[in-house]
């Protein structure tokens, strides 16, 4: 389906609540009428089928995948209730145990909404696209079947924006800064990786800035700043950004092979050792990895599209299976070494 | 059951390595460790000791039978030590330093030194002091292996952290499995 819209002309934001009793609406309106003055944008609540974004209590998070009515909601355009900070990618409200919100997170919060959107119309000002493409609800629910990499903040990694970025990842309660210096290939974090998580949501974009090199080699000092591969951000980028689904635009029955090993130190890969052995010395399906490792395929599919990103897959025309002819005793014997190494952990 | 039939993986490399700590770091019995003040004129630039006949640590499996780590000399005099250790290991680790000048010499040279071996097993290669320094990068070991026709996996370890050996014997192990 096809609609025109002219982003430009928007000058408030709309907000849906979804599955709330008149109570919890009435305090919802009341701290969204208290805040009013500290928007920077102004938001009003709608009824209407469609909204800016949509309000959601707590537990239809987990609802979401299993509710046709909800996973057609973007996730980007829903704010979901939650009573502790868990940055879990998602857009959260902090409230109380009775359900009210923090006047300063809903602020916090709908700020960066409102800023986010500001971005987003003036990007679609300057491209002078004025249709914009709105899947029906089946389309939409098919999207929803796959990992598509060139949302969110990896799609921004991916992008081929030159020279060195800072990019500002922001959660509820504090901002996270990283660097990255694309002519030398090179990101600069002084966190681990698993920090970035909540930020790999597809959904999170960044604010960009450029800085010189000058500057980053003085944020290297000032911050505590370490080195790391591009490779590497975008390979653990991919990797939890896939969320168990299988990369847009690849055929699960292409036959593919691991040309090399991914870097096992990146996080979540170390317990995909086997998967990675099974993937380089063997040319086959993605449905045969599972039947021949019994490795879930939804691991089968993170692992696959983040190496993909990275261009560690070749694809093949003929299935080629290393049919190695290991005798009980061996297996045994590889079993109980592995067995012995994993219990030292 | 002698030397050559045991369960054994054997840890090779440059001088300095880290193939003494790797095993220190994982054995459960105090290792015999047969260092001895450098001679060779570039091992003595690079440490003051460093091991003549062999490194040796086990882990003990749930049958009771034992898993031996043997660890080679670095110096190039004792090289022949490396095909005794190696009859009969189930494979092999080669650690590389990375800070040093030309890594890549040294790779080359541990991975033709074990040829024979590997024909037949297999191998992982361990990047040590990786945080001090990034260049070579691993995409670079990878060119390397890839103009051999080597298709052994590489990780950049820290030998003295357990969890790091116990990644790269595992990595090992699943190459056993597959490759």
């Amino acid at each position: 389906m096809t609609v025109a819209t002219d982003l430009s002309e928007k000058s408030f934001l709309t907000i849906k609540p979804i599955g709330f009793n008149e109570q919890e609406r009435i305090k919802f309106a009341s701290i969204l009428n208290l805040a009013e003055r500290r928007l920077d944008k102004p938001w009003q609540l709608t009824e209407a089928a469609e909204s800016d974004f949509y309000l959601l209590p707590e537990h239809l998070k987990l609802l979401r995948g299993k509710d046709n009515k909800l996973t057609s909601l973007p996730l980007q355009k829903c704010i979901f209730y939650t009573n502790k900070n868990t940055h879990a990618g998602y857009h959260e409200l902090l409230v109380d145990k009775n359900k009210v919100p923090s006047l300063k997170a809903l602020v916090e919060l709908f700020n960066n909404l409102s800023a986010a959107e500001t971005v987003l119309e003036q990007k679609a000002a300057e491209t002078t696209i004025t249709n914009i493409e709105i899947p029906a609800d089946g389309e939409r629910q098919t999207e929803a079947n796959y990992f598509d990499p060139e949302r969110g903040f990896l799609g921004i990694l991916l992008s081929n924006a030159d020279g060195i970025k800072e990019y500002i990842l922001k959660t509820s309660d504090a901002d996270d800064n990283i660097y990255v210096d694309r002519k030398n290939k090179l990101y600069y974090y002084n966190k681990s990786l698993e920090n970035l998580e909540p930020f790999f949501s597809e959904y999170c974009t960044p604010s960009t800035h450029n800085i010189s090199e000058q500057q980053l080699q003085e944020l290297i000092s000032c911050e505590n700043l370490k080195a790391g591969t591009l490779r590497s951000l975008l390979w653990f980028g991919a990797f939890i950004s896939s969320k168990g689904k299988l990369i847009k635009g690849h055929d699960e029955n292409a036959i593919v092979r691991l040309k090399r090993w991914p870097d096992i130190n990146l996080p979540g890969s170390r317990k995909l050792i086997k998967l990675a052995a099974f993937m380089q010395s063997n040319s086959v399906d993605l449905n045969t990895i599972q039947q021949r490792t019994h490795i879930p395929v939804e691991q089968i599919y993170d692992f696959f599209n983040a190496c993909k990103i990275i261009d560690l897959i070749e694809y093949s025309q003929q299935i080629d299976v290393h049919n190695k002819q290991l005798d009980d005793s061996r297996r045994q014997l590889y079993a109980m070494i592995e067995k012995r190494l994993n219990a030292s952990n | 059951m002698n030397a050559q039939n045991r369960i054994k993986f054997v840890f090779t490399g440059s001088v300095g390595a880290g193939k003494t700590t790797a095993i220190k770091t994982i054995s459960e019995v105090d290792p015999i460790l047969t260092e001895t003040k450098a001679s060779e004129a570039s091992v003595v630039k690079r440490k003051s000791t460093t091991t003549v006949a062999m490194d040796y640590g086990e882990m003990t499996l749930e049958d009771g039978n034992k898993l031996y780590l043997y660890g080679t000399p670095g110096q190039r005099r004792f090289d022949f030590m490396c095909h005794i250790l190696t009859q009969g290991a189930l494979g092999l680790v080669v650690l590389i330093n990375n800070s040093y000048q030309d890594p890549f010499s040294e790779l080359d040279y541990f991975l033709n030194l074990n040829a024979a071996f590997l024909q037949t097993s297999a191998a992982v290669i361990g990047i040590t002091h990786y945080d001090e320094s990034m260049h070579p990068s691993i995409d670079d070991y990878y060119r390397i292996l890839e103009e051999r026709g080597d298709p052994w996996p590489i990780v950049h370890v820290d030998a003295r952290s357990a969890n790091d050996i116990q990644i790269l014997l595992n990595i090992l192990l699943a190459t056993l499995e597959y490759a």
